[in-house]
């Protein structure tokens, strides 16, 4: 505990340099806009911003990048709790009792109840996440290729098994994302794949450009389509007053159980890759109206309708980042655009992480708290001129974004191709998203694609090409068995579900 | 929308064939340095074409079902109009971007966009469409040293972009 302590504190002496500082406060206030904005997600955000990163050291750098998530966490909720548009998916939760307060004239309440919640969600995320790291990390690093391949199987599976929708298309959507990975030059025998004689695919396809296709052309598609142009929406004079923050403080303590409960349950569920800060907001509002005295009171704007979910969104996403730093594993696609920002930046992610790059990791988790109080003042003061960005028309917006897009994809590589990848995804993005093609397992199996590769060959050439080294050693055994259960588990409530209509039908 | 799942899953269908194909032209089996080239992506191929499959074959099974209740690709005709304009202007802008660079193409996206489909007045297109470029540039190029593509007028020494 006491090593920890020491650690952390040498993190908070890198976080509080002024140019982290400078960086962090940049990262929050982009990712609040990015938060506000529907035609522009966190992933996306962060993807588009990845390529200025080069020229801060890494460890700032990183903190920008998650600067930015934290921000867009925080974000989605003006834009939920004012006009019941939500920036981020995150924040549909929020629609349930955030808006209806906001209705009845409390909107000052119920953003400082949102905003108090998700710093508190983050908080105790970043609690969890520092006691948490050190032991995980510690178990990471016994691993060798079979059990790195199975930790990767696992998380792919919880898409398939615990994922919304469709598991065919989920499982699709995650393979598909590794075969993009394939494309190019094999490192080993040094031979082209599926790359059809195009020397422009020797290269293979980078993450970014696909990303910013994917989650931000795509969205700019789908988004324009749907008429939510934000130039029609004019916000409120609005400001969140001391009244305001007093009540929210008091409500907090007030329902502090039911705050740190919902929290624990969102980290829990942002480790875990195919879930996310989305399904743990949802959760967290379904928990807190089950076992509530008062259940009635949900949906019409009452205060743990706003404390559960808000609490449990941020604490997933804060949590998503812990699988990335000490297994290499992002819990998210956002954690994912950070994970390859590391391999861009020469860091290798796991558990050696700890010992080769110290200042890099904790200098992170140190920031969680600071970006946590950071941004809790820029939403508490700044809410007036935030929402104002609401006010730049459609118009002007898109483009914006779009130029944006395709320099972001340029500058990774200087190449055309990388351009042509962004607009192609972008549409690949709006068709799938119209047809409910899940885009959060391509984009984590684009980043993990390579690693599982190398880590199957290792495998199989450590087994002299049988499978059985998967299941000749405990822990890969173990992961390995619970991520075949998972991918089995749409079969089992399939058949569950097929026996329980039959039985009602011969009754 | 059940029509275009089809054609979505027939399309992800051919994709999972010609990656199978392509890994097998670049050895799927084991060789002296393990797994061949093409391995793991014979067997991705072979999953993506079973998922593919089975979507297809969900879709066509439930296709009488709910028939009244279906929804359709796009919204509506506006939806369909806009999603159009937006992909044509931004496949146009792709192609400015390698003949005329980012900054002229840039300017003539921004303008159409806030003349065109945002309905902005001539003078307001023409500034917001000179200074998004500009800011690109002052801030990229000249701040950040990062390198864009130029238009013919760079390459004949007129205009420094």
């Amino acid at each position: 505990m006491e090593e920890i302590l020491k650690h952390l504190l040498s993190g908070f002496a890198i976080s509080i340099q002024p140019l982290s500082l400078l960086m962090m406060t940049a990262g929050l206030i982009l990712g609040l806009l990015v938060g506000i904005l529907p035609g522009l997600g966190g992933t996306a955000g962060v993807a588009l911003l990845l390529p200025i990163t080069v020229f801060v050291p890494p460890e700032v750098a990183v903190i920008f990048l998650a600067s930015i998530y934290w921000g867009a966490l925080f974000g989605g909720v003006i834009t939920s709790v004012l006009f019941a548009i939500p920036g981020e998916p995150w924040s549909v939760a929020l629609l349930f009792d955030g808006y209806p307060m906001s209705k009845k004239g409390k909107t000052g309440l119920a953003l400082s109840l949102s905003f108090f919640s998700s710093f508190y969600g983050i908080i105790i995320a970043g609690i969890l996440f520092v006691l948490a790291a050190v032991p995980l990390s510690m178990i990471a690093l016994r691993f060798g290729p079979p059990e790195m391949f199975a930790i990767l199987m696992l998380a792919f599976s919880t898409f398939v098994g615990l994922g919304r929708g469709s598991a065919l298309k989920s499982l699709w959507s995650t393979v598909f994302g590794i075969i993009l990975t394939i494309v190019g030059l094999d490192i080993v025998t040094g031979q082209p794949r599926l790359t059809f004689g195009s020397l422009q695919m020797l290269n293979g396809f980078h993450f970014v450009p696909v990303t910013i296709g994917l989650f931000g052309i795509g969205e700019i598609l789908i988004d324009a389509e749907e008429k939510m142009s934000v130039g029609s929406i004019r916000p409120p004079k609005i400001k969140v007053g001391l009244k305001d923050i007093k009540e929210g403080l008091l409500s907090i303590k007030t329902h502090w159980i039911l705050t740190t409960v919902s929290s624990v349950i969102g980290f829990f569920i942002g480790i875990l890759p195919g879930t996310g800060a989305t399904p743990a907001s949802f959760l967290g509002y379904g928990i807190a109206k089950q076992y509530s005295k008062t259940p009635e009171k949900y949906g019409e704007g009452c205060d743990e309708g706003i404390l559960a979910p808000q609490s449990a969104a941020n604490s997933a996403g804060t949590g998503a980042l812990l699988p990335m730093i000490t297994l290499g594993v992002p819990g998210s696609p956002t954690a994912a655009v950070l994970l390859a920002g590391l391999y861009m930046w020469g860091l290798n992610p796991g558990p050696r992480l700890f010992t080769e790059q110290p200042q890099f990791v904790w200098g992170l988790m140190s920031s969680i708290f600071l970006a946590g109080v950071i941004v809790l003042v820029i939403c508490l003061v700044g809410t007036p001129w935030l929402s104002k960005i609401m006010n730049v028309p459609w118009g002007m917006l898109t483009p914006i974004i779009i130029v944006a897009c395709f320099v972001g994809s340029y500058v990774m590589r200087n190449a055309m191709f990388d351009v042509w990848c962004t607009l192609i995804f972008g549409i690949i993005g709006y068709v799938f998203k119209k047809l409910n093609y899940p885009l959060a397992p391509l984009a984590v199996a684009l980043v993990l694609g390579s690693m599982t590769e190398r880590s199957l060959r290792q495998a199989l050439i450590m087994g002299d090409g049988s499978f059985g080294i998967f299941f000749n050693r405990p822990i890969s055994a173990i992961v390995l068995s619970i991520a075949i259960v998972l991918y089995l588990l749409p079969i089992f409530k399939l058949i569950s579900k097929k026996l329980k209509e039959r039985r009602y039908a011969s009754v | 929308m059940k029509k275009s799942e089809i054609i979505v899953s027939i399309i992800l269908i051919v994709v999972a064939i010609v990656v199978i194909y392509a890994s097998v032209e670049a050895n799927f089996h084991w060789t002296k340095w393990g797994p061949g080239a093409g391995f793991l992506s014979f067997y991705l191929g072979l999953i993506s074409l079973l998922c593919a499959a089975g979507v297809l074959f969900l879709t066509i099974k439930d296709r009488n079902k709910d028939t009244k209740k279906e929804e359709k690709f796009f919204v509506n005709k506006e939806g369909l109009k806009v999603v159009v304009s937006i992909s044509s202007l931004t496949f146009l802008y792709t192609i400015g971007i390698i003949y005329l660079g980012i900054y002229i193409s840039s300017a003539a996206l921004c303008f159409v966009f806030a003349r065109w489909l945002g309905r902005h007045g001539w003078f307001s297109s023409i500034i917001f469409s000179i200074l998004v470029p500009a800011i690109t540039y002052f801030g990229l190029e000249k701040g950040l040293h990062l390198s864009l593509p130029k238009s013919f007028l760079y390459i004949k020494d007129v205009l420094p972009i």
